[in-house]
């Protein structure tokens, strides 16, 4: 296992807001060798299972776990890629239909390898995260999502 | 020996827990072997889908368990 711990926290408690992801952009304003930046979005879809409407999903996750997978995630990245920098946020509790859930943020200072690079980070993320979701129905039933 | 297992999602409502302290005679015990055990206290555990991480690393059946280890039984992962 490695040793290596992570720097800081992947995690945010409800859902991720379009400010935040604002900010998130303005921030790298100052840093002018980027010269692309691409972004993932992941929101909570209405699915409908069994007759039933997905109102919204509640995130838990294994999160020391979860922080240590985010920390290799990135390194691997940074390893394949000539990147600038790089951000992965998820979500953890109540995220409503609709909302954004997971929010990938790569940048580099030219385009080719953004689109590449973030298609890597968002597969490992939902491949090898230790993050679960339970699908809470209007109904207020619930089932637990499997990613396919 | 002492280990500490933690449930998560589906296996935390079947087990009704989040985590739990488990003591042995034996020093170690194989992966298989727990998940033996646990299987047979959680019987419908036997009829999910799951992994097991020992001390937050993903572990394989034929891996040893030693005191003060964290097993964690882990369900599909559906992140993003």
């Amino acid at each position: 296992m490695s040793t290596d711990k992570p720097k800081k926290s992947s995690f945010i408690q409800g859902p991720i807001t379009s400010e935040f992801i604002g900010n998130s952009i303005a921030k790298h304003q100052s840093k002018t060798t980027i010269g692309a930046h691409n972004i993932f979005l992941g929101q909570v879809r209405a699915d409908v299972i069994e007759g039933k409407t997905v109102a919204a999903i509640e995130y838990t996750a294994y999160e020391e776990m979860a922080e240590q997978t985010f920390y290799e995630i990135r390194e691997a990245a940074f390893a394949k890629y000539e990147l600038s920098c790089l951000h992965i946020y998820h979500s953890l509790g109540t995220v409503k239909t609709g909302e954004i859930c997971l929010f990938v943020f790569v940048s580099a200072p030219r385009r080719k390898v953004v689109y590449e690079a973030l298609e890597f980070l968002v597969e490992e993320i939902k491949e090898k995260t230790a993050i679960f979701g339970k699908e809470i129905f209007e109904d207020e039933s619930y089932t637990w999502k499997k990613n396919t | 020996m002492t280990i500490t297992l933690k449930y998560f999602g589906l296996l935390a409502d079947i087990t009704q827990l989040k985590e739990e302290q488990f003591t042995f005679v034996e020093e170690t015990i194989s992966v298989s072997a727990l998940k033996s055990k646990i299987e047979n206290s959680y019987q419908s555990m036997q009829n999910t889908t799951y992994t097991i991480a020992v001390n937050q690393a993903m572990s394989s059946l034929q891996a040893t368990i030693k005191d003060q280890d964290v097993i964690a039984f882990l369900p599909p992962f559906a992140g993003g």
